[in-house]
């Protein structure tokens, strides 16, 4: 009740204030410009629980404007979250890999990305729009995800699509994302274990809003926007084999309950509330958070702590002298 | 020689008199708000080559665009910027000297391309006017449907290399 409260409260606070859809988390309907290449480093960083280990991701992601509806991201994301390949002894794994006796995990690349967005329908309006993207994207994984819940940027081999509606008022916007991920079977030949994680469903609602400035004078104007995002997930229980056997997880029960959920269906929502910054109109940083809003998600522990830093390239010829 | 030096100059001052009549421009631009935006349609529209500098109103999102000289100025060229950042023009509007040109008419020729007048029966212009552009994405969807029937009737006889440009005084 409590937690319905305040959300109301930040939903209708932002209403009143009636730019801002630069959301940190989700991506809008709109697109970069054509012919715009865009930068972006994304980190995420926790601690795991109980080891107290800070757990780090991060990705280098390129952004380009094939047309100025047309949308091509490249993310290449790396992290200490996995470890190369599924150790012998699973049991010892499963049970303690979030124990602080179980040897940390390396630093590791973890998969490459590609996304591609089609913006289908503008309404454009005097300093308002509603926009309609659609988009899809695949991931080529190289280390074992370990848990049900699928990342397709780079924990999980796999491909997804969805549709993206966002408006803009003035100061105010406001995004919701349909997300599908299909995650590909993991397979380790030499041990004989195949890992399939949950196909998962994304609704998530995202909110933005310009606090400074009201009014413009320059582009060295500082930006400040702030941002509330919602993500709200699905997915399906995990199903692992060993020398074609299925392997059964319930006795993690009794170990780590959280590496049991881990590996079964679930759904739940998280609040992701984030500040921009933006510099000179190009240079862009995301400072954020994540919270469990109903049930949690398995695959990271809370708070999460993550920032963004951005930057797009534009690309001009010279121009003549007459 | 001196026939040809006299072909000459005058060729070179026929180039100047049919070329370069458009000073500036005035582009109101819809669908944006911030100034990263605002930033990003002043960028591309730098990229054209007859285009010598953007001066953009943040707060109105209106960009006034001054034109280079001895180039020619395609609005229509303008416009695919505009939407190439990923936004719409609501309204380009610009303005001609009338004592040079010869109005055929409701119509016009300026360096090569052919301007109808919509707006009026039968306009009598002289010294400076400015007026507004109606063709498809010149303009935004909504008041472009008023005029399209016409335009589009007009736009079967043009070509790439003649453009057709419909504009309201």
């Amino acid at each position: 009740m409590k937690k319905i409260l305040i959300l109301s409260f930040l939903v209708l606070s932002f209403f009143k204030g009636i730019c801002q859809e630069l959301f940190p988390y989700a991506e809008s309907a709109s697109n970069i410009p054509k012919n715009v290449l865009g930068m972006r480093f994304l980190f995420e960083g926790y601690k795991e629980i109980p080891s107290q280990r800070q757990r780090n991701w991060g990705a280098l992601r390129a952004m380009y404007g094939i047309t100025g509806k047309t949308t091509l991201m490249v993310t290449a994301a790396g992290s200490n979250h996995h470890l190369a390949k599924f150790p012998a002894n699973l049991q010892n794994y499963f049970a303690n890999h979030h124990q602080r006796v179980y040897k940390p995990n390396p630093y590791l690349l973890e998969g490459i990305n590609i996304y591609l967005k089609q913006r289908v329908i503008s309404v454009d309006g005097f300093q308002k729009h509603l926009r309609v993207a659609l988009f899809g994207q695949a991931c080529k994984s190289f280390v074992p995800h370990d848990e049900s819940e699928p990342f397709l940027m780079g924990d999980n081999s796999g491909y997804g699509g969805g549709a993206i509606i966002t408006g803009l008022y003035k100061r105010f916007a406001i995004s919701f994302t349909y997300a599908y991920a299909h995650p590909l079977l993991y397979k380790d030949k030499a041990q004989q274990i195949t890992f399939q994680a949950g196909d998962a469903n994304n609704y998530d609602i995202s909110l933005g809003y310009r606090l400074f400035p009201s009014k413009y004078s320059t582009y060295n104007d500082l930006n400040i926007n702030l941002y509330v995002e919602f993500e709200n997930r699905s997915y399906g229980a995990a199903e692992m084999t060993v020398r074609d056997a299925l392997y059964d997880f319930s006795y993690l029960k009794n170990f780590d309950q959280n590496v049991y959920y881990s590996l079964m269906d679930g759904k739940y929502s998280e609040i992701k509330p984030s500040i921009q910054l933006i510099f000179n109109s190009n240079n862009r940083i995301d400072i954020g958070c994540a919270y469990p809003f109903y049930n949690r998600s398995y695959t990271h522990f809370y708070p999460l702590f993550f920032f963004n830093i951005q930057k797009y390239f534009y690309f001009s010829k010279k121009k003549k002298k007459v | 020689m001196k026939t040809k030096f006299f072909l000459l100059t005058f060729l070179i001052f026929s180039g100047f008199a049919s070329i370069a009549q458009f000073k500036s421009a005035k582009i109101g631009i819809d669908g944006l708000t911030c100034s990263m935006c605002s930033n990003s349609v002043e960028k591309l529209l730098l990229q054209l080559d007859f285009v010598e500098s953007v001066k953009m109103d943040l707060n109105t999102n209106e960009a006034t665009v001054i034109f280079r000289q001895k180039y020619k100025t395609d609005f229509k060229k303008v416009s695919q910027k505009i939407y190439d950042s990923g936004f719409s023009v609501r309204e380009i509007s610009t303005s001609l000297n009338f004592d040079t040109i010869n109005l055929d008419g409701n119509a016009f020729q300026v360096n090569g391309d052919k301007f109808y007048i919509l707006s009026e029966e039968k306009a009598n212009l002289s010294g400076e006017r400015s007026f507004r552009f109606l063709d498809k994405n010149l303009i935004s969807k909504k008041e472009f449907s008023h005029w399209s029937y016409f335009i589009k009737e007009n736009d079967k006889v043009h070509n790439e290399k003649q453009k057709a440009y419909h504009i309201s005084l």
